[in-house]
């Protein structure tokens, strides 16, 4: 307070000063020149804070993470890109498990020996279980509870491989379903989500291929969104048996 | 842009990727969205505060792309021409949604109606830094018009100059609005910690 100074007078020298530094804050913000702002904040504490505040938004919000869409986003599109003939060449079955850009479910940049391998050991397990899911009693009333819309997909496609690999799918469902529960809780959910992705995808693709069920390319994306969901499966039980 | 341009060898394989993508390679669309996707859907979430709404124009961003990336010739870089492209998608929506230009336009009384003040006990400043979360938690509560301004400064680096044309008001108002957004997050910001100082963290105060 300056001598001879009523509280009212000093009180409202002192608002007076706190507008002023308002007035130019926004200014001086913008990185423009304004003396009056440091001095004033060097002597008024509530003015301080204001400014230090301010400052710190600024750049916490220059530095604000990106968030994860979720992993349907590229179904969607990838699904409407091949309605409307946008992609033309779609990635083969190998290329689509090599991590050139991810597909989702190889997050984790794996070696690129590692995913063949990975691939590979999956086409060797297939080869190998399909006989053995085949010659299964109950593989035969399984295949017989397919929905229309499968049915149509494998009778349009190389009919057999097609149904052998769904019945593979259901057996390795089951299976599944029968473990699921001893799983680490993360990790079912990760896969949960994985294979809801999935059958989002299938589904999809049943839809389109109903609508154009000429379409080489959706009957294409089909059997490698089954063959996906056969891997996933796959790697999820091997997961939880080691 | 202070995000998005890489190093020479990024640019260099981004473009073998467009070229890629405009022949109609599966491979090189997911790769391109693979590349970008964070950063959209992170846009287009804080410019409208809501993931469901975020998911949609994220996919409607990216087919948008996607369908003319043939037209895409390089004057300018890609991740720029991608930017512009969802910013306006996010734009159309909140116009869609009845944001008016008002929100913008209204007279400018930053001027007149200077902060209240409580001196004494208000007299601290915010405790450390404001997380992500924190950060999104604020945003939310921001009317959509301080929103969109101030996550396209702040956040994504934009000018005012070039908030001004793709927001359609003055250079003026596009710093005021900045201005007042940033108190009012402020404002929600040091509630939130009296009210975290008062209660304890989350799940002790039962
Ligand atoms: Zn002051």
């Amino acid at each position: 307070m300056k001598d001879g100074e009523t509280v009212e007078q000093s009180r409202t020298r002192k608002q007076d000063a706190c507008a002023d530094f308002e007035r130019e804050l926004a200014a001086y913000l913008e990185g423009e020149e304004r003396q009056s702002v440091l001095s004033h904040a060097e002597s008024c504490e509530y003015c301080r804070c204001m400014l230090a505040d301010l400052e710190l938004i600024r750049s916490s919000s220059a530095e604000y993470g990106f968030e994860e869409p979720p992993a349907r986003l590229w179904t969607n599109v990838r699904a409407t890109l091949v309605a409307e003939g946008v992609i033309r060449q779609p990635a083969s079955f190998w290329r689509r498990w090599l991590p050139v850009g991810g597909r989702g479910l190889l997050r984790s940049p794996i070696p690129l020996a590692a995913a063949a391998t990975l691939a590979i050991a999956f086409v060797i397990f297939l080869k190998a279980a399909l006989p053995f899911f085949r010659s299964r009693p109950a593989s035969s009333s399984a295949a017989g509870i397919q929905p229309a819309a499968v049915q149509l997909a494998s009778a349009s496609s190389p009919a057999e491989g097609s149904a052998s690999v769904q019945r593979t799918i259901k057996a390795l469902e089951q299976e599944y379903y029968a473990n699921a529960q001893s799983m680490q809780p993360s990790l079912q959910v990760t896969y949960q989500k994985s294979l809801q992705s999935l059958d989002n995808e299938i589904q999809e693709c049943r839809v389109f291929s109903q609508k154009q069920p000429d379409n080489a390319l959706v009957q294409q994306y089909l059997s490698n969104a089954y063959a996906d969901k056969a891997e996933l499966l796959q790697s999820a039980l091997e997961y939880n048996l080691r | 842009m202070a995000q998005g341009e890489g190093a020479p060898s990024k640019a260099d394989s981004e473009s073998q990727l467009i070229a890629r993508a405009q022949r109609g390679e599966e491979e090189a669309f997911a790769a391109l969205f693979e590349i970008h996707k964070r950063r959209v859907y992170s846009l287009c979430l804080r410019m409208t505060a809501d993931p469901a709404e975020a998911e949609d124009l994220s996919q409607e961003a990216f087919l948008q792309l996607f369908r003319k990336i043939s037209t895409f010739r390089g004057e300018s870089a890609f991740s720029t021409w991608l930017h512009r492209l969802v910013v306006n998608v996010v734009l159309m929506h909140l116009r869609k949604k009845g944001v008016q230009k008002i929100s913008l336009d209204e007279v400018d009384n930053s001027q007149a109606e200077p902060v209240k003040r409580e001196y004494g006990d208000d007299d601290r400043r915010l405790l450390g830094s404001v997380d992500r979360i924190t950060l999104n938690n604020v945003i939310e509560e921001l009317p959509p018009g301080y929103r969109a301004i101030f996550v396209l400064h702040d956040v994504e680096g934009y000018e005012h100059n070039e908030i001004a044309r793709i927001m359609d008001c003055s250079v003026g108002n596009s710093k005021s609005q900045l201005h007042k957004a940033r108190l009012k997050l402020r404002e929600a910001l040091r509630r939130d910690q009296k009210r975290l100082v008062r209660t304890g963290p989350p799940g002790r105060s039962n």
